[in-house]
């Protein structure tokens, strides 16, 4: 075996992660041998609720942990070591999908060392603990400089692993360094191959038998203030649509799949590579006899303006199969949108909504409460507008909504560098170095103080549960909103 | 500041009916909300379209489509409800949660006039739908559309209390 590729916790379990079997098509395809192992499902899908969060928590937030769940981390650490050694493949590939992962991977390196001869390449988003755009990764570096691993992959990892496992390390951007380059055509990289997993027990959701990630671009088109993701990604690049379709075509004839989750930052950030996919699966299901919606696919969505999506669009991405929207609408509020470089208008939004209901489509709201320039105003007008698409919500046209836990600065976002220029500052003495996460206030708009956020996003959510919105994971953030919040008055929040 | 149960709640019924006659003219069609007459109309549109306010001390709420002044000499007309809007939410399987009450004379002691699930009135009479308070709440509900939470994402009045409380009391 020349590389075996694994996933660590904490990732989540709905469907299986895609960058595993993605880079091992791309080995596969450069003629070498690949596996790939869900360590992460290993672990939580023997665990009952209350464990798997303790159990989680350990790995996500280094929570302490009892010895009887001490006892089940340290069995899954011998378990992981057992497969590595029995395997013995020249390499290990370790996918660090957040900084939620570090821990994980970090405890697995130390067990590994002595034991396993081959070598450990990391990699993933995981790689930076403040954020993806960070200019150095701290993680990565760290544990090379220890020696627990052998490289770290900075950006993608398609071309860069390849080359590693042909022993041309030396000429890869990237590897063991920050200066990655993007990958320009994508059309060329391999299908992932999901042999390894598709029959293992993700927790797919309950109107769905199996479901898979698909990734069709990377970047994104618009370069929002409080978003690193355009920092990160240079340029947007992204498949044809007829690439994408094809993908979707082969993994249906495959393994028999028709549900697909886009893992882009949004699927609909070239219009013609939009249009290209859904005409290219409408097609596909006249030549086939397969009725309309034969598949169904969703993720990120961006709103566009009338002219750029019209109501055919509409029409033909619903026959399709398209579904399931997560749309960073962020504020009701126009003129937050407009200083968040979100670019589209309440028109626009109407627009989209009233075309999603007619289509029998469904969407999600990403929304921050307490954005800098929030005023109470717009505050208000966030709330009416709420209100005012009660409708959507009833019918069930919205889903569900992510009120977030208010507006953190992360490393890389035009918030973060231009901070002083825009006048923020930290909420009280305690801010040493960096500003970052929610320990910030706006000079000009003094009123939007810390509290004064909190207490936005909790009023927001009182109002959406009596309009019958479904608020999701609105527990943990405004349990975690609490304890930051503590953090920050005791000035321990940047310890 | 309006409470949500004060604002004005848009209905639009779409019909169908008998034509216009130089004799009988339209078919006539009465709207009550909550025992109070919210207007009458000509039935001479595709759509009838009116707005109403929640009372949330009643359990209650009740919509009421009259058909009347049908007589003998008036025979052919009729007037069917197609479709129901709510705040432009589609009310389908709910507009046929319905109860019919005709108008029945006093010598037909055959039929009772209470029908259900008929939105066809082809004589004097109405109907009815009921609906809990609040009113969009109940409409989420019979259409289905609450959405369960799934496990670690859930979200409870029980912490937003609890939270809420935290911050009041800074």
């Amino acid at each position: 075996m020349d590389i075996l590729i694994i996933n660590v916790p904490s990732v989540s379990l709905v469907y299986p992660a895609a960058a595993p079997s993605l880079l091992k098509g791309v080995c596969e395809q450069a003629g070498f041998t690949a596996s790939v192992a869900d360590f992460n499902l290993q672990l939580f899908d023997a665990l009952d609720g209350t464990t798997q969060t303790s159990v989680s928590n350990y790995f996500t937030v280094r929570s302490s942990i009892g010895n009887e769940d001490q006892k089940i981390i340290n069995d899954w650490y011998d378990s992981c070591v057992n497969q590595i050694l029995e395997i013995n493949p020249k390499f290990l590939g370790i996918s660090v999908f957040t900084f939620e992962c570090q821990r994980a991977t970090e405890e697995l390196a130390q067990r590994l060392k002595g034991l396993y001869t081959g070598k450990i390449i990391i990699g993933g988003a995981g790689l930076s603990t403040n954020g993806i755009a960070s200019e150095k990764n701290d993680f990565g570096t760290r544990l090379v400089e220890e020696k627990l691993v052998d490289f770290f992959i900075r950006g993608e990892g398609e071309h860069a692993l390849v080359e590693i496992l042909r022993k041309n390390s030396s000429t890869v951007s990237g590897l063991n360094n920050d200066d990655y380059v993007q990958i320009t055509n994508l059309d060329d990289i391999a299908f992932p191959n999901y042999d390894d997993v598709i029959d293992l027990p993700y927790r797919y959701t309950s109107n769905v038998e199996k479901q898979l990630p698909i990734t069709s671009s990377r970047g994104c088109v618009r370069s929002c203030t409080f978003c690193d993701i355009h920092a990160f990604w240079k340029k947007y690049t992204f498949r044809s649509g007829a690439n994408v379709a094809e993908e979707m075509i082969h993994q249906y004839n495959k393994y028999g799949v028709t549900n697909f989750f886009f893992t882009d930052s949004l699927i609909n950030g070239s219009i013609k590579s939009f249009r290209e996919l859904y005409k290219t699966l409408n097609q596909y299901y006249a030549d086939n006899n397969l009725g309309d919606k034969f598949f169904t696919w969703g993720g990120q969505y961006i709103v566009r303006t009338p002219t750029q999506l019209n109501a055919d669009d509409f029409a033909g991405a619903a026959r399709s199969g398209m579904n399931g929207l997560a749309m960073g609408i962020e504020s009701l509020s126009e003129n937050v949108r407009d200083h968040m470089k979100k670019g589209f208008s309440n028109a626009d939004l109407d627009f989209t909504l009233e075309q999603i209901r007619l289509n029998g489509m469904n969407c999600y709201f990403l929304i921050i409460i307490g954005y800098p320039t929030e005023t109470v105003e717009d505050f208000q007008e966030t709330l009416e507008s709420f209100t005012k698409y009660q409708g959507y919500a009833i019918d069930g046209t919205i889903f569900g909504v992510n009120l977030g836990g208010t507006l953190s600065i992360d490393e890389g976002t035009p918030l973060h560098l231009n901070s002083v220029d825009l006048g923020l500052d930290f909420t009280s003495d305690s801010g040493a170095g960096t500003l970052f996460g929610l320990d910030w206030v706006d000079q000009q708009n003094k009123d939007l103080t810390l509290l004064e956020r909190c207490r936005r996003r909790v009023s927001t959510q009182e109002l959406l549960m009596n309009l019958g919105y479904t608020v999701w994971n609105g527990d943990h953030q405004l349990t975690r909103l609490m304890r930051s919040y503590d953090r920050i008055t005791r000035n321990s929040y940047h310890s | 500041m309006i409470e949500l149960h004060e604002i004005p709640i848009t209905v639009k019924i779409h019909l169908e009916h008998s034509d216009y006659n130089d004799t009988n003219g339209w078919p006539l069609v009465q709207i009550d909300w909550n025992d109070t007459v919210i207007g009458r109309y000509e039935a001479n549109c595709d759509v009838i379209e009116f707005k109403i306010v929640q009372d949330v001390t009643r359990e209650t709420s009740v919509l009421r489509f009259h058909h009347y002044g049908k007589n003998y000499i008036a025979e052919d007309k009729w007037v069917e409800v197609k479709k129901m809007y709510i705040n432009n939410i589609d009310l389908q399987h709910v507009t046929w949660d319905s109860v019919q009450h005709a108008f029945i004379p006093p010598w037909d002691n055959e039929s009772s006039g209470v029908l259900h699930s008929n939105l066809y009135l082809g004589h004097n009479g109405y109907v009815e739908w009921q609906f809990k308070n609040p009113l969009l709440l109940d409409i989420q509900k019979r259409l289905g559309k609450h959405v369960e939470q799934i496990h670690g994402q859930e979200t409870t009045r029980e912490v937003l209390e609890k939270v809420k409380e935290y911050f009041w009391n800074q």
